[in-house]
């Protein structure tokens, strides 16, 4: 159930602004903000994440210590709000799910990717899966 | 225990962040834990009962995901966290380096040439300089080869090996088009390294006249980025497997039969390798070899393309690939698919423990568990020479001819009765076990499996097999026929 999505226009220069300064690494991060019952997405903020990959893969590749992740969960909490989704960017590639990315996906998240060109940050693009067995669907599009 | 729940995990456990648990062990916990919340397997486990992959559970600060250690105690651990493990990358990656993609330089002829790549975003100057670098080897210079081979040099990877033992005939250029009538009787690699030098003469053509074997596999392929399989026999994709496995090197799969095709990439990130795909080929002589079953003209074309599709796309590491996944064409019925397939970590050559260190070769028939066994009887059978010396002779004998029927419209077998291997058994009254009877197959393999079944049937009478059989056969001349079999 995938109900409308709201990525304010400060949200993403922030992420953006992420991306572009990892770049050429992939930059990676979580999405806080409430999420209704509907599936309605309300985005609050963008905090940074660290990319836990090792740096000769961190151009194609990001990982979340999972300790790290808690921590940014109860950082969450603290602000009333939840942890709803993840952002990451993808350096020259496009903003599509890659295999990776779509084995590991977590339900019920909105995953958050945007494209990268020679520093340059291109489309941004938002993919869901509600359950473990499902596939996962785009369900948010900004070029 | 006090069990913590990821709140992306929360959803298994009826939104709750927080649960006491019983249990001295992970093993423990999580057995409890999933009595307790019955959604949680679903939520933890997938549908082989495996962790899902990312599920990280930590003993306070330390990880504790791996099974290994699901039965230690928890003795002095104050809470257990049970969180994801979130993590992701680009599409794909090149298998050409950076480094290598910096040392080409692109004149103003390849601009020209390379035009309609250079437009594509994804491709451009980068990608176009991947492909320069890249160096590919081709086995095989038929059916698969034709199109791999040419849409490879017309892409402009800069070192092509051309691997291939045998030479054209006629009957080859029905579907390997890169082979005219001009080239009957050449070497397949002579002519095919021509065709690639009037496509390109830059690229670096290495023309291998050499039937692949467990000794040479790997020194064939060494020091190459890509292999692509387009052999159409067994016995060289397992080799070429085992090669490519052992020296790291990704392979595109592919297979033709009849009108049906398949494509996949092995051996690559980690991916499942042909043996974890079909743990056995299929019995010798039981599935014919596109050599002998037949396929439509443009399958090869098709399924070929697939493969230099896909080759390409790993060369300028851009799109999804069919590593993990097979893509199953027919294109009398119009339908393709893609099916999963998983890595076997049991796998004897890429697997966690793997008993193949080295391209062995390998005795087909006994790989396919249809070896003779120890006590059974083995088949006598005549060559090609002496059946047809008894044949001129006049010698009383039936003969058996187990071909389908379209291998027996190609060349048939004067005097023969066909039956085919399945009605064997229920047929064998048609036998007279007073004779002599000769099976006859296409290569005398499936002829051997036809003795062994009316054996096993209860058949009493004297049986030979046609050694070699069809193929053997086609050039002994019968006296009392005055022409070719």
């Amino acid at each position: 159930m995938i109900g409308r999505i709201e990525v304010t226009e400060e949200i993403r220069r922030k992420i953006e602004r992420h991306a572009a300064a990892q770049y050429p690494a992939e930059c990676c991060g979580v999405l806080y903000g409430k999420a209704d019952p509907d599936g309605n997405v309300q985005i609050r903020d963008a905090v940074a994440a660290e990319n836990a990959s090792a740096e000769k893969r961190a151009s194609v590749h990001y990982s979340i210590d999972p300790l790290e992740w808690y921590r940014l969960e109860c950082g969450a909490q603290k602000q009333d709000l939840e942890l709803i989704g993840i952002y990451h960017s993808h350096p020259e590639h496009p903003a599509i799910l890659s295999h990776e990315d779509e084995d590991g996906m977590l339900p019920g998240l909105l995953y958050l990717i945007v494209s990268v060109y020679k520093g340059q940050c291109a489309e941004l693009h938002g993919y869901r899966k509600e359950s473990p067995e499902d596939k996962a669907a785009e369900c948010y599009r900004k070029q | 225990m006090k069990v913590i729940i990821s709140a992306t995990l929360k959803s298994f456990f009826r939104r709750e962040a927080e649960a006491e648990i019983g249990g001295n062990t992970v093993a423990e916990v999580l057995k409890n834990l999933t009595v307790e919340y019955p959604d949680a397997k679903r939520g933890l486990y997938d549908e082989n009962g495996k962790l899902r992959g990312f599920i990280r559970i930590f003993a306070d600060e330390e990880d504790v995901t791996d099974e290994a250690k699901h039965n230690e105690s928890l003795a002095g651990v104050s809470r257990i966290l049970l969180l994801p493990l979130v993590a992701g990358g680009a599409p794909t990656e090149s298998i050409i380096s950076d480094e290598r993609r910096k040392e080409i330089e692109l004149d103003d002829k390849d601009i020209e040439r390379f035009n309609k790549h250079l437009l594509l975003r994804e491709i451009s100057v980068k990608g176009q300089k991947r492909i320069r670098a890249a160096k590919v080897v081709v086995i095989g210079a038929g059916a698969l080869g034709s199109p791999v081979i040419q849409y490879l040099a017309a892409a402009g990877v800069g070192t092509i090996k051309i691997v291939d033992f045998d030479e054209v005939t006629l009957g080859n250029l029905q579907s390997q088009v890169l082979h005219t009538s001009r080239d009957v009787k050449r070497p397949k690699v002579a002519s095919a390294k021509d065709k690639v030098r009037n496509i390109d003469r830059n690229i670096e053509v290495i023309a291998e006249n050499v039937r692949l074997d467990a000794d040479n596999a790997a020194s064939l392929i060494e020091g190459f980025d890509l292999v692509v399989d387009c052999t159409d026999n067994y016995k060289s994709r397992y080799l070429i497997n085992d090669a490519c496995v052992l020296s790291g090197i990704p392979l595109v799969f592919g297979a033709i039969y009849q009108y049906e095709g398949e494509v996949s990439v092995l051996n690559y990130q980690d991916g499942p390798c042909l043996r974890c795909l079909f743990p056995a080929p299929p019995a010798p002589g039981l599935v014919p070899t596109c050599a002998e079953g037949g396929t439509i003209s443009p399958l090869s074309g098709i399924i070929g393309s697939y493969q230099a599709n896909e080759a390409l796309k790993l060369i300028i590491g851009i799109g999804e690939h069919l590593n993990g996944r097979l893509l199953r064409v027919d294109t009398l019925g119009l339908q393709s698919s893609v099916v999963k397939i998983k890595k076997n970590c049991d796998c004897p050559v890429c697997g966690s423990k793997p008993t193949i260190t080295e391209v062995e070769d390998f005795d087909y028939e006994e790989f396919c568990g249809l070896k003779a066994e120890e006590d059974e009887i083995p088949v006598e059978g005549f060559t090609p020479e002496e059946l047809a010396s008894r044949i001129d002779a006049g010698d009383a004998m039936t003969i058996i001819d187990v071909r389908e029927p379209h291998e027996r419209a190609i060349k048939h077998f004067p005097g023969a009765i066909a039956i085919p291997i399945g009605q064997l058994a229920r047929r064998q009254k048609e036998l007279n076990p007073e004779l002599d009877t000769v099976f006859i197959c296409k290569e005398g393999k499936r002829s051997i499996l036809a003795i062994n079944t009316l054996r096993e049937a209860g058949y009493k009478g004297p049986m030979y097999n046609l050694k070699g059989g069809m193929d053997a056969m086609k050039d002994i001349m019968f006296s009392n026929e005055a022409g070719w079999l």
